[in-house]
């Protein structure tokens, strides 16, 4: 599953607390169970592991736009909602972040070898459920629920 | 002031990746950490420019958003 729908996930599951600490592990934990249901992302369409070790540019262009639509709808947010509901949904979308900024980061081939990111590597794949490339095309509703169900219970807090 | 701190946080953002990719180039300018090579390893000085842009991104998000723990303002 690609970012937005992990964080919008973390930010929504967040609103159902008021504890900045509650909201980052609520979303921490959407990470683990959405990516355990058979979904579409960058890794359905380079299963050889060294085609995963360096993804295409056009790739890394879709998550830098993915961020900067966060940023935005961050932004809009904070606009629209006091400081406190700002603060929950943002440690909810970063929890729900965490998992793949710390394992898939730009340096990911030397950091999964390091304390921490190696058990976070490992807790990773044990959950990690990739849609077979062949049926890609079932993970786009999959996706248009879990955005559209987080989008419905954010603009509802 | 959400405005404010938005862009603060952008444009930490903003410097802190401009850190890690041109940071072959602040290692030419300011040189090498005896430091950083003693404890970070070989090519500690470059891993070094790494955690201080990740940690001034982190400061950055605690300031705009208030961490977990304390009243955002």
């Amino acid at each position: 599953m690609t970012i937005v729908p992990h964080a919008l996930a973390g930010a929504a599951i967040a609103t159902f607390t008021d504890n900045a600490w509650v909201a980052f592990l609520l979303g921490v934990l959407s990470h683990l169970v959405l990516d355990f249901i058979p979904h579409i992302e960058p890794g359905t369409f380079f299963t050889d592991p060294e085609q995963d070790k360096h993804w295409p540019r056009w790739v890394y262009g879709i998550i830098l736009g993915e961020f900067v639509f966060l940023l935005i709808f961050l932004f809009w947010f904070g606009l629209n909602h006091d400081p406190a509901k700002t603060q929950i949904v943002f440690w909810g979308g970063l929890g729900g972040l965490a998992i793949d900024l710390i394992d898939h980061n730009p340096f990911k081939n030397t950091t999964r070898s390091w304390p921490v990111f190696a058990q976070v590597h490992w807790l990773h794949l044990t959950f990690h459920r990739d849609l077979p490339r062949q049926y890609w095309y079932l993970g786009i509703p999959l996706a248009i629920i879990i955005l559209g169900g987080s989008l419905w219970l954010l603009l509802g807090f | 002031m959400v405005v404010v701190r938005f862009l603060v946080l952008i444009v930490v953002i903003f410097v802190s990746i401009l850190m890690i990719r041109y940071r072959e180039w602040l290692v030419r300018q300011i040189g090498k950490s005896g430091w950083a090579e003693h404890y970070l390893g070989a090519g500690g000085t470059y891993t070094m420019w790494i955690l201080i842009a990740l940690l001034f991104i982190i400061l950055a998000m605690f300031w705009a958003f208030g961490a977990p723990g304390q009243k955002p303002i």
